[in-house]
């Protein structure tokens, strides 16, 4: 058990803490008891544990730095899931949390051994070597992959994903700090409906652990006052504990809650999402015991945790002298605060720091921390007089301490704004960043310290303003008038030069990356002297906490060494997310849109084996997988010596109607249809402008200005989609209308089917001589209204029968059970595929490509050359005029030939003259027959051609006539 | 197949989800050569459901289309209301709902609580017949048969809503009786305010062959909100 409680300050501080709960948890192995309310990093803190997690690269010692969940000094391992942040996870009972990239144990950890040789790892270290001898890399890349730890992730862990939700308003204020409380109290009393979204638990940001002024209470009452109003609004609604991870075009903003991410949209969005503090560059700045002001503050006031006993503050603006007073009121001895400023702070809390006598150095720096043992704490602040920017006076002391807090300034939170067109620029004589563009071309506003207002009555003003502006530009003015507040901005806030580099090194920049202030500098010196390039070349910035503690002393070290002037200067880009998101959150529930033809389970309990053809699922055989190969032939025979039925409800359907129906399809088609007659089908060939073959089908005309069209079943959305673009241009008097879903149909098919449809039909006379090839007639089958096709796809005698997509089960039904005394059979698609390929017949897509002009696959006669126009007319001809490059045959091969696979090359010699775009054995033909593409110098009927099969062997096939059963359509014409 | 006193297969017409009602309490009745789930469970059960979130299929519910030039000029003809706006409704004099969905695009359901067969007579009145000079009369869309048609009723159906949809379809943004065409779990929908007394309801219809999915999706979006399914009867209990 560790050194209990030895750090735990009285109420009322600890704000987030139920005192009346106490934890136990694991940390390293070890136990530990925390509060409830405690984060992983406070109860540690509460038990003098300081050492958190080890370094990226050197594996140097870490330990709190922001307290905020914005460093990657306190990334641990809770149970399965990696790179948590222990700063801001709360403990529960029980957890165990482990240590992260580390060899050995967090404490003996022997990676630390890779700092002294540190020298051999300098920037850029990683194009400089590795590349020699060639491939040398794949060697390296898992050494150094082994090295890069950071945590472990359950592999065999279940996928969960949790669904995302909607959420709309009129203002979202992003920011639940003193100016975003104000923005959307002040949006909301102006009517509009507010969502206000803040990543702590507790809403009041700053106003819960910063001291404004010397007498802290008025800061409390404030934030009681805020708080209540805010949360007791109905026109607020509040989500805590939320992330906003990005920003997108029109208002879109990514909340990430506990439990789901929401898409949120709102009119006006209110920036109030304050600022970073930043870090002061000295030699041993990332030991444990080295903290942001900020931070020693949160544990204080948040977690109820006295961040040290001996305390040294380095300081550059008056926010230092509130963690003084801060640590002062905890019981921590504050031994000195360094202040780099040269002339004496008249503020109120440097004048109460002063009436406690506290020394205040006066024009110096921290330079040097001096580690304990192992790195694991600090002892001392060496401490020198500041000579000029970034050097010092070579006299010293040192001064006892295990904590330095570190107050040099701020930089906006603004990273949500640069996801979506914001802009910062760095202002000099502020020595600060600053937003100078806001996004989203009027509907947002920028609030608080990220809106470079610092005082706390000038931030509770903006914010009042923001939610004003906000809530009228949402449409919701109110007659308060617009006061700007007035206030002196960000003077002050940032000493402007905190990096103080040692000989020695260790004085880092980026914690994330241990990068140190000699990196950038060589970075520059390498060539690399544009921000962008160096945090390619070096990494900077690009670590777990994305810049945050880095970007701003970075852009200032890179423009010196590249003796370029820093106003002006605008930061990296920034991209989503803000902060880690989970990628259940991100995955959501998958939707994917399924569809069913209205016998889908009548299939399924015909032991189908369903196949996807689109969205839709289709029967594939009907039978055991194992026995495929028996199922399709056994289909197969059943159509040819008997009956089949299948399920065709897939197929597109279009209804084209008006008076210039026939003229749209001999538009739109290759065909003539103006003199189609009535009750007739005939065949659909679509191709695109440049004479692409994209859809067929079947129209049948079922009056003088209606076709019922059908489509493929994967091509039907773009046919409707093409037929409603070119009749937009056209206007012709028609109508288009896709009733794919509103009809099933099935197709009966064999010797015996009319055998079958005579039972079921009394209004439709079936005879050969009454409703013959490629007839259509309307009527009933079982009572249910039906359009019924002659059609011989599958080379039988054979009706498509169209019904409303409600009675389709039923169909199925009537058919099945009157087929029973046939033997009716269903059969599925790769039957039906093995039919049509029997019978010559193309599937497009298939059989075509993206290339396949109508010629090449002998389909010359389904074009109308005295039609002045159709779509790809144009291209036909000129296409025609020329030779053609390939040609699609019929071929056969022996039965006891290996059999070729769809694509398997054509080839001559080692020339690649084609490729197999259809090919099986064909039961009734006792015999392999396919399609393919070969050059037009195979082609001839009877020649023969190499196949290369998968396995590289080379198989001979002869080009033969199609179709390959039933030249003359006796079958289909019974 | 559930406790019935009617087996929904013996009918012609049958619901794409029929087979989604599993509730042995299940009672199916025939309207509209349909078997349809009239009752999931007790009544006074069912009434608590739809005013806190329940989904009904109502895919029986007759219902057609008509579409194209003339489309309006005709049904005011038949005495229909037309809604002046798109993506609106409106009720007829006979409870009938009228749905404008574009200029010339109107889908016409029938009354919930009583059986009016309009869809049927004005299918069967209209009557194609060109000739120049004649005035046009739009064309019928088969909207029983292309679209299932659900029922999302309650307080936390617009909370439920926003998990599938990015409309906002809260009660204060979309008022009765408008229509959104929009996409639904990826699905194109059309929803269609159209209370029940006080209670919000939604009428929601999807392309017949994803009937299923969106159903699915539908459950399991409830779930969080603890919503049920009920039957036909208890809706048209709550219809005007």
């Amino acid at each position: 058990m560790g050194d209990n409680f030895t750090m735990r300050l009285p109420k009322p501080k600890g704000l987030y803490l139920d005192r009346s709960k106490t934890i136990t948890f694991v940390f390293a192995g070890k136990h530990y008891q925390g509060l409830q309310g405690d984060s992983i990093a406070s109860a540690l803190a509460a038990n003098n544990e300081r050492l958190l997690s080890r370094s990226f690269k050197y594996h140097r010692p870490r330990g709190i730095l922001t307290m905020a969940g914005r460093d990657a000094n306190t990334l641990v391992q809770v149970e399965d899931e990696p790179n948590v942040r222990a700063d801001t996870y709360a403990i529960t009972e029980g957890l165990e949390v482990f240590a992260q990239n580390v060899y050995g144990s967090l404490e003996n950890d022997w990676g630390r051994f890779i700092e002294h040789i540190g020298r051999f790892l300098p920037v850029g270290f990683y194009y400089k070597a590795f590349y020699k001898p060639k491939g040398i890399w794949k060697y390296w890349d898992t050494i150094i992959r082994n090295f890069a730890g950071l945590g472990k992730v359950d592999v065999n862990a279940t996928p969960y994903a949790s669904d995302k939700a909607y959420r709309f308003c009129d203002v979202v204020v992003i920011g639940g700090g003193p100016a975003g409380l104000s923005a959307a109290l002040q949006a909301a009393n102006a009517g509009a409906e507010v969502i206000l979204v803040d990543e702590n638990q507790l809403l009041g940001g700053s106003l819960n652990y910063v001291r404004f002024n010397s007498n802290n209470s008025q800061t409390l009452l404030t934030r009681e006052k805020l708080v209540n109003a805010v949360t007791n609004h109905p026109a607020i609604n509040i989500y805590t504990n939320a992330m906003c991870t990005g920003w997108f075009a029109d208002n879109w903003l990514a909340i990430m809650c506990e439990q789901r991410m929401l898409k949120l949209r709102s009119q006006v969005v209110v920036a109030a999402t304050g600022s970073i503090e930043q870090p002061a560059i000295f030699r041993n700045n990332d030991l444990p015991g080295v903290m942001l002001g900020s931070a020693a503050q949160r544990l204080i006031y948040l977690y109820g945790v006295a961040p040290g006993k001996l305390a040294v503050v380095l300081t550059g603006n008056d926010d230092g002298y509130g963690v003084a007073l801060d640590l002062i009121d905890s019981g921590i001895e504050v031994q000195a605060i360094v202040e780099m400023r040269t002339t004496p702070s008249h503020s109120s809390l440097a004048a109460a720091i002063n009436a406690k006598n506290i020394r205040i150095l006066q024009g110096y720096t921290v330079y040097e921390a001096i580690p304990g043992a192992g790195k694991r704490s600090i002892t001392h602040a060496v401490i020198h007089q500041i000579s000029s920017e970034g050097t010092v006076n070579e006299n010293s002391h040192k001064i006892a301490c295990d904590l330095i807090c570190m107050s040099a300034g701020y930089t906006p939170a603004a990273q949500l704004l640069c996801h979506s067109g914001g802009q910062l620029k760095y202002d000099e004589a502020d020595a600060i960043l600053k937003v100078t563009q806001l996004p989203a071309h009027g509907q947002s506003v920028a609030a608080g310290s990220l809106n470079s207002v610092f005082e706390i009555d000038a931030v509770l003003a903006d914010g009042k303003y923001a939610g004003w502006l906000a809530a009228t530009n949402a449409g919701f003015p109110n007659n308060e008038p617009a006061n700007v507040p007035h206030h002196v901005g960000a003077q002050g806030q940032n000493y402007p030069w905190p990096i103080f580099p040692h000989p020695k090194g260790r004085d880092f920049i980026d914690v994330d990356e241990d990068l140190q202030v000699k990196d950038i500098v060589n970075a520059v010196k390498d060539g690399y002297d544009d921000l962008e390039l160096v945090k390619r070349y070096s990494t900077v910035v690009m670590g777990p906490s994305q810049g945050r503690q880095s970007a701003l002393n970075n852009m200032r070290l890179v423009t010196k060494e590249a003796n370029r002037s820093l106003n002006g200067i605008t930061i990296t880009t920034q991209r989503p997310p803000y902060s880690p998101e989970f990628i259940q959150h991100l995955v959501g529930k998958a939707f994917q849109p399924v569809k069913h033809t209205a016998i889908h389970y009548r299939h399924l309990e015909c032991n189908a084996q369903m196949m996807s053809a689109g969205l839709w699922l289709r029967p594939a055989y009907y039978g055991n997988p194992e026995n495929k190969d028996t199922c399709i032939e056994k289909e197969n025979l059943a159509v040819r010596n008997n009956v089949g039925i299948v399920d065709v409800s897939t197929l597109g359907k279009l209804e084209i109607r008006g008076p210039d129906a026939a003229e749209f399809l001999n538009r739109m088609y290759t065909f003539a249809y103006a003199k189609q007659l009535i009750h007739r089908s005939r065949y659909v060939l679509m191709t695109d402008s440049t004479g692409v073959i994209i859809d067929d089908g079947v129209a049948c005309r079922l009056g003088e200005h209606h076709f019922y069209v059908t489509a493929t079943t994967g091509g039907v959305d773009g046919v409707y989609r093409n037929m409603l673009r070119w009749n937009t241009e056209w206007n012709l008097n028609l109508d288009i209308a896709n009733v794919t879903a509103a009809y099933a149909a099935v197709n009966l098919a064999g010797p015996n089917s009319r055998d079958v449809l005579s039972c079921l039909t009394d209004d439709i006379e079936l005879s050969a001589q009454q409703f013959s090839d490629m007839e259509v007639r309307t009527g009933h089958i079982a009572k249910i209204p039906a359009r019924i096709l002659r059609v011989g796809f599958v080379g039988e005698l054979g009706y498509e029968i169209h019904v409303p997509a409600n009675q389709g089960e039923a169909l199925w039904d009537a058919l099945m059970k009157t087929g029973e005394e046939f033997e009716i059979r269903p059969f599925g698609v790769e039957a039906q595929r093995l039919l049509r390929l029997e019978k010559g017949h193309i599937i497009v897509n298939q059989d075509t490509d993206g290339l396949t002009i109508p010629q090449e696959t002998n389909m010359g006669w389904a074009i109308a050359q005295k039609k002045p126009f159709y779509m790809g007319k144009r291209a036909i001809d000129v296409m025609s005029a020329r030779s053609l490059d390939r040609l699609l045959v019929g071929f056969t091969m022996p039965s006891d030939a290996p059999l070729p696979e769809e694509c398997n090359l054509v080839v001559n010699n080692n020339e690649i003259t084609g490729r197999v775009t259809s090919v099986a054995y064909s039961p009734t033909l006792k015999s392999i027959i396919g399609l393919a593409f070969v050059s037009p110098d195979q082609s001839e009927i009877g020649k023969q051609f190499n196949i290369k099969l998968s396995n590289s062997a080379i198989v001979k096939a002869t080009v033969c006539p199609t179709p390959f059963y039933d030249p003359e359509n006796k079958r289909q014409e019974m | 197949m559930s406790n019935t006193s009617t087996n929904p297969e013996n009918f012609n017409c049958r619901s794409f989800i029929y087979r989604k009602f599993k509730s042995s309490q299940v009672i199916w009745t025939e309207t509209n050569n349909y078997g349809i789930a009239s009752s999931i469970t007790d009544p006074t059960i069912e009434s608590d459901y739809v005013q806190q979130l329940a989904i009904c299929d109502l895919s029986y519910l007759q219902r057609t289309g008509f579409k194209g030039a003339g489309a309006c000029e005709w049904l005011k003809n038949q005495n229909i209301n037309i809604p002046t706006s798109i993506n609106h409704t409106l009720s007829n004099d006979d409870g009938c709902l009228i749905a404008r969905l574009g200029i010339n695009d109107i889908l016409i359901f029938d009354s919930l609580k009583n059986q009016t067969n309009l869809p049927i007579k004005l299918e069967q009145q209209w009557q194609y017949d060109y000739a120049p000079g004649n005035k046009p009369c739009g064309f019928i869309v088969p909207r029983q048969d292309s679209h299932a048609c659900f029922s999302v009723t309650g307080e936390y159906a617009p909370e439920m809503f926003a998990k599938l949809c990015a409309i906002d379809l809260r009660v204060k943004k979309f008022a009765n009786n408008m229509i959104a065409q929009t996409s639904l779990a990826r699905l194109s929908a059309i929803i269609i305010r159209r209370d029940l007394n006080a209670f919000s309801n939604y009428l929601v219809l999807v392309e017949s062959a994803s009937a299923e999915y969106c159903w699915d999706c539908l459950l399991d979006a409830m779930q969080e909100f603890n919503g049920q399914i009920v039957g036909t009867s208890i809706l048209a209990t709550f219809s005007k």
